[in-house]
This record gives C-alpha cells, sequence and structure tokens, in this order.
C-alpha cells in the first residue's frame, strides 16, 4: 500500500506557500480601497488552514520519495493546488460558476493562459494580479519540476536529462529545494528585467509587473481583453518576444551561465534547433504576409514574429488574430502549438528534444537502410541516445496522439465544430491558450463553451502538462498494489 | 404605343431597384471604433448596428445550470476583443435606410462580425437575418454555446422588462461599481437583493444642453453620476435611451 504521508506533507507545504502568495494581490487591493482584499484574505486564511493541517498530521521524519510516490505527487499536487488557487476567483465579484473558476486556476497554473473571463480592463488589480503570481509559480514549479522529479520517473524521454549529480532516487526532495533556489533567483532576474523594461516602454506598473510575470513563464494572461493587441506598441511587443524566448530555454543553462559556464548555452543542440525552429518560421509567416496579405516588410515582421514566438513557446499572447491572415499561418499556427519550447523551461507542448530524438532515430535508420551493414547511433548534444529513450518518446508521441484524438472527438461530440474541437484540444495538451477558430481563436474566448467542454480541456490542460504518463501511470491497478 | 409604355414603366421599375439596392460602404481603423453594446458600435459621428443580430442587453444576465452570468457585458466585450484585434480596416456595408440609426453588415478581414457573434453564441438572429446566421445559431444552440447553455430572455423581450426569475438579485452594477454582490459573513456568503434597477447600466447624463447616454465601455462611464434633478437617468439598454431620445456624443442627429 502506497504511504501517502510524504506525498500531503508536500502539498501542505506548498500550500502554505500559495496562501502566503495570495497576501499580495490582497495587500495590492486593500492600498487601492477596493473590498476584493476580503476575498483574497479569506481564501488566504482556508489555504493556509488545509496546509498547515496537512502538513502538521502527515509528518513521517522521512525527507525522502519513492518513485510511486512522486508519481501520485505530480499528479495530486497539481490537482490539489488548482482547488485552493481557484477560491479567489470563486469567492470575487465576478460571481463565477466552480466550473469557470477551477478552470482559470488549472489555465494559470499550467501557464496555458485560456480565460473564460472577459472584461479584464475593468478588473480589480488584485485578480489581474493573482492571475500573473498563479502563472508565475506554475512556470517555476514545471522548472523544479523537470529538473529534479520528471528525470527519475523516466517519463517520454525525460531520463535523458537526468543530472548525473543528483542519481539518488530518495534525494528528490532535497534535489529540488536545492535547485528551487538557484531557479528562483534566476526567475526573478529575468521578472525584474521585464518589469523594467515594460516600465519604461510605457505600461502602468501593474501591466507591467503582470506582463512580466506571464511571459517569463510562458503563460499568457493579460490585464487586458486585447491581450498585447491592446497596446499597440511594437516597443512592447519587442521586449515581450525576447522574454518568451528567453522564457523557452531551459533554465538549467542559465543556472550554468551565472557559475561561468556559457558554452553550454551557446553550444546545447536542443537551444540551436529551438531559435533555428523560430526563426525559419518566423521568416515564412513574415514572406506569406508580405507577399500575400500585402503587409509592409516591417509590419509583417512585427506581427509574424510576436505571435509566431508567443504560439511555438505556449505563451498565447496575441497582437492580431492571425485566424484571418490567411490559410497559411493557420496552419503553421496549429502544428507549431504542439512543438514547444525546450525541456527543463517555463514553455510547454511537446518539446524540441523529443522531435531531435525522433529526427535522430529516423536518420540513423534511413542510413541503415542505404548501408545496412554500418553502425549508425543517433545523437543528441553529442551523446548517444539510447534505445530506452527511443522508445520512451515513441510512446509519449503515441499517447499524446491518442489523447489528443479522444479530447477532440470529445469536444467534437458536444457540438463544438472540428477546428474549435481539434484546436481546443490542442492548444489545452500544449498549453498554449488560444485556439482557432471565432469561438477560441486569438480573439476569442473559451467563457461561452459549456461546463462539459471546460471540464475536459482542463483534463487535457493538466494531462498536457504534466507530460501525459504521469497521469495515466495512476490508472494502472499495479501502480496501486506496488 | 404598347411597346413604349412597356419601356418606361421597366426603365422606370429599374430605376427604383438600382436605389434600392445600392450600397454605401464605411471602412474604417479599429482605433476609430467605440463599442456601445454586444450589437453596436460607433465610429465617429455615426451609429452603426450590426445587421442581422440582437445581443443581450448590457444588463442582461442569463443563467446557466442556476448559476448567473453577464451575458450581455460578455457579448459587449466580445465585440470589443473582435474589433480591436484587426489590423486590417474594418468594412461595413450599409444599405440607406429610413432610420437615424445605420444598419450595416461589418466584416473585418473577411470575416463576418455578426456571425462571430451568434457562432459564439453571444447574439440572437433577428426577422432579417440571413439564412447563413439561421444556420450558424441552431449550430450554437445544438452546442449549448453562451447563451444557449442555460435559460435567457430574448433581449427584445428584455427591453419590455420581462426578466429572469430571480435575476434582480444579481446586480452587475457591483461589478461596475466595486461593491460585492454578496456579504462575506462568519460562516459564509449571503446575497444581498439588488434594486430592480440594478441591470439598468446605461448612464444618460446632459451635456452641452444635449442628453447624452454612455456604456460601460466608454472610458468616461465610472466617472459619471446621472442627477436625477437635473433630469439626468438610468437606462437598460441603448436602444431604450435612443427611444426616449437620448443620443451618443458627437452623434450626427440624422444619418443621411
Amino acid at each position: 500500500m502506497l504511504d501517502l504521508r510524504p506525498i500531503f506533507l508536500t502539498i501542505g507545504m506548498l500550500l502554505t506557500i500559495l496562501a502566503i502568495s495570495m497576501l499580495i494581490p490582497a495587500a495590492v487591493d486593500f492600498a487601492v480601497d477596493n473590498p476584493d482584499w476580503r476575498v483574497f484574505a479569506k481564501a488566504a486564511g482556508i489555504t493556509l488552514f488545509a496546509g498547515v493541517a496537512m502538513a502538521l498530521s502527515c509528518r513521517t521524519g522521512r525527507n525522502s520519495l519513492s518513485v510511486r510516490q512522486a508519481f501520485a505527487l505530480t499528479a495530486m499536487l497539481w490537482i490539489v493546488l488548482t482547488l485552493f488557487a481557484s477560491l479567489p476567483f470563486l469567492f470575487c465579484e465576478l460571481g463565477l460558476s466552480f466550473t469557470d473558476a477551477y478552470f482559470e486556476a488549472m489555465s494559470g497554473i499550467t501557464t496555458t493562459g485560456s480565460t473564460v473571463l472577459t472584461g479584464l480592463d475593468g478588473l480589480p488589480p488584485g485578480l489581474l494580479l493573482w492571475r500573473g503570481i498563479l502563472q508565475w509559480l506554475g512556470g517555476l514549479g514545471i522548472v523544479v519540476m523537470a529538473l529534479s522529479i520528471l528525470p527519475m520517473l523516466r517519463v517520454g524521454g525525460m531520463q535523458m536529462f537526468r543530472v548525473e549529480a543528483f542519481e539518488t532516487e530518495g534525494k528528490m526532495l532535497p534535489r529540488a529545494a536545492q535547485l528551487s533556489a538557484g531557479i528562483v533567483l534566476i526567475l526573478f532576474f529575468f521578472t525584474g528585467m521585464l518589469i523594467l523594461g515594460l516600465w519604461l516602454a510605457g505600461m502602468t506598473g501593474l501591466e507591467a509587473v503582470v506582463h512580466a510575470l506571464t511571459t517569463i513563464a510562458t503563460g499568457g494572461y493579460s490585464t487586458s481583453d486585447g491581450s498585447i493587441g491592446h497596446f499597440d506598441s511594437a516597443l512592447i511587443e519587442g521586449i515581450i518576444t525576447v522574454g518568451m524566448v528567453v522564457g523557452g530555454i531551459p533554465f538549467l543553462l542559465f543556472l550554468k551561465l551565472v557559475r561561468g559556464d556559457g558554452r553550454s548555452l551557446l553550444r546545447d543542440e536542443q537551444v540551436q534547433w529551438y531559435l533555428g525552429i523560430l526563426a525559419s518560421v518566423t521568416v515564412a509567416v513574415t514572406a506569406w504576409l508580405w507577399f500575400s496579405q500585402g503587409m509592409t516588410p516591417l509590419h509583417a515582421f512585427r506581427y509574424a514574429s510576436f505571435n509566431v514566438v508567443s504560439i511555438m513557446t505556449g505563451t498565447g499572447y496575441a497582437s492580431a488574430d492571425y485566424g484571418q491572415w490567411g490559410v497559411f499561418p493557420v496552419g503553421v499556427m496549429f502544428f507549431l502549438m504542439f512543438v514547444g519550447g525546450c525541456y527543463g523551461s517555463t514553455a510547454c507542448g511537446i518539446k524540441v528534444f523529443r522531435f531531435q530524438v525522433l529526427y535522430a532515430s529516423a536518420r540513423s535508420q534511413i542510413r541503415h537502410l542505404v548501408q545496412p551493414h554500418g553502425v549508425f547511433i543517433p545523437t543528441f548534444n553529442r551523446r548517444p541516445i539510447s534505445d530506452e529513450v527511443v522508445t520512451s518518446v515513441l510512446s509519449y508521441f503515441f499517447i499524446f496522439g491518442a489523447v489528443f484524438a479522444v479530447l477532440s472527438l470529445g469536444l467534437n461530440l458536444q457540438g463544438l465544430d472540428i477546428v474549435t474541437a481539434m484546436s481546443g484540444a490542442g492548444t489545452a495538451m500544449a498549453n498554449v491558450g488560444p485556439g482557432l477558430g471565432p469561438i477560441i481563436g486569438p480573439a476569442g474566448n473559451f467563457q461561452s463553451l459549456p461546463d462539459a467542454a471546460k471540464w475536459l480541456l482542463v483534463a487535457g490542460m493538466l494531462i498536457g502538462r504534466l507530460e501525459v504518463f504521469t497521469i495515466f501511470v495512476l490508472f494502472s491497478r499495479r501502480f496501486w498494489r506496488g | 404605343m404598347g411597346k413604349l409604355f412597356a419601356f418606361w414603366i421597366m426603365a422606370a421599375l429599374a430605376f427604383i431597384g438600382v436605389r434600392t439596392v445600392s450600397a454605401e460602404t464605411i471602412s474604417f481603423d479599429h482605433h476609430a471604433v467605440t463599442v456601445i453594446d454586444g450589437d453596436s458600435i460607433q465610429v465617429s459621428g455615426r451609429v452603426i448596428q450590426l445587421q442581422g443580430i440582437d445581443a443581450p442587453e448590457l444588463g442582461q444576465a442569463c443563467n446557466n445550470d442556476g448559476h448567473y452570468w453577464l451575458c450581455g457585458l460578455s457579448a459587449a466585450y466580445e465585440l470589443r476583443r473582435l474589433v480591436g484585434f484587426q489590423i486590417s480596416p474594418i468594412e461595413c456595408v450599409r444599405m440607406p435606410q429610413d432610420r437615424d440609426i445605420t444598419q450595416a453588415l461589418c466584416m473585418a478581414n473577411g470575416g463576418d462580425i455578426g456571425l462571430v457573434l451568434i457562432s459564439s453564441g453571444l447574439a440572437v438572429t433577428t426577422a432579417d437575418s440571413p439564412l447563413h446566421y439561421r444556420v450558424a445559431e441552431r449550430r450554437a444552440r445544438e452546442a449549448a454555446l453562451g447563451i444557449w447553455g442555460g435559460a435567457f430572455i430574448l433581449p427584445a423581450d428584455w427591453r419590455q422588462d420581462k426578466r429572469l426569475p430571480g435575476e434582480h438579485a444579481f446586480g452587475p452594477s457591483a461589478h461596475l461599481h466595486g461593491e460585492l454582490p454578496w456579504k462575506i459573513e462568519a460562516g459564509g456568503l449571503t446575497f444581498e437583493p439588488r434594486s430592480e434597477h440594478a441591470a439598468c447600466l446605461v448612464k444618460g447624463v446632459i451635456e452641452d444642453g444635449r442628453r447624452v447616454y454612455y456604456g460601460p465601455l466608454d472610458h468616461e462611464y465610472e466617472t459619471l453620476q446621472p442627477d436625477t434633478g437635473r433630469g439626468e437617468r438610468l437606462f437598460c439598454g441603448d436602444d431604450l435611451a435612443r427611444m426616449a431620445g437620448w443620443r451618443r456624443k458627437g452623434e450626427e442627429t440624422r444619418i443621411n
């Protein structure tokens, strides 16, 4: 039988951190005399009580997790944290239903960025800030999890990223704590730079803070219904584009850079592919907008670069309704949303390294067909890729595709047209934010969807964020029997 | 003689037909647009009503499984979002009509704005809606999108003071004026009953001797406090304000 105490101990501790973070929007609302501060105060009180109670009642004296406990923790953590993170949305003046509140919180904490809220421009500052904080915490959480827990679970090829210094299974939690400190500092640095840059570019203080939080987390929540398009500023779009690109780069490489190892960042093949894909797709869409849509080259580059980077990194900001740009950009954006950023970053999607593994494997296969007696070993970052990793990645693609198909059909079954259904399933699983089409496209919103569709999308966000296998393992009877 | 007579009759009919079907196209940048509500916009001195659709009124609430939501405001925000995301000029094709308000079919980069609102379940068709609008409405209804996800009053009926049971208790003015619609008391939340006029969000004020109405999406809205002693008042919809003779700021008195 699985010992759940270390799991609830960890959840309890993180709930305590969540409760403390709720005090920030409470303080902001209190400072501007907005009565919503009572909402955050009440939510913080409930969350703190639950967190402390869980932590105190589940103390075990052991500071380690088994692999099975890590699997259970990963899934339960995100579900429970989201429940408490939804309290401010549930209690606030907007009168959201539980479905809408949980959807908004899950979209925040998984850094998806799909929203059911409208009239953002007039919302209380605390609520806007809370959305930003949720995405920032979610981005931090996914980076720490990716570096310390997921490699040990050997999920979808992530065993390639096991850091040799932390080989011992039972050391997951201390390793997570160790890495968190460095990652938090780096996140704070980038967030601070973005706040300063956006504020100097013309945003108000609140707008700069919220957009800095959601940019580096590649989350995409904005303070305006018009997203970044509302500001109509090439400078703001440029700063945010740089921020999104940075958010999609592995944070471990930034840690190494800080420690004097800059070569790792420059020589990392995953980063090279990531930047290469971004650049080439940007050029292609720019050319389309220039020649086919009649935009000036500068305008075409401005809109293409921002929206391509936003979709590929999974941020989900929009500066224009690219659904109206013609058939090519729509197709590009649809496929690009699945690519994602680099492993170990805040970005979402399938991740660039998985495509690299498949490419390397396919290339070896083709060479082997031409020279049957040759020995061709697929490599990643100049290291051989094991058959176990290739199998893991292939399995990931299969499960991802199967879940995508089931989700799409589930949404379609509820009466949504196929474009809305497929793009909705894709944007949820890849944690991007906007879908395609008039309903949930860049100019749309998820509010009008029926509750059942929203719950399907919530499931998609969770499954995608936790790299698919982490959720499905829990459905295995063997897992619980041990 | 008979053929000549017939010729002149046909020429006259053709002339009338040309006048009837001639259309004016208005093209403008999205920066020039102010969204009034879910089916009306203002471009400089002209108020344009999106042809073939009727969106919930600004203060209107719809009910989804016992839960009220601000469907009127949501429709207005959606229209604002649609308009705001356009980097190409928006084109509205208008048929000359003997009305004080322009009715037009508005397109943004080839997309029909009114159709988007119908497809999203944030507006209903009207008597003069084209067939493809009705098809889109049926699909939205089948998918339970937007207002079709629960109970709502048709906007035309809502303007005649019809309300859903309990709708008055969910006053959207709380959202706009920083008040909470419920009290947080020890042990739980309780609803405070709102007044009947809590849903009347359109503010009618007198400026420079002119009776002007504003909606929640106007920049000046939050600062305006209608003074009933001066004849200023609230309206439960922009159409009702217009019927009472109030107009938008800067609006031409008659559209030709």
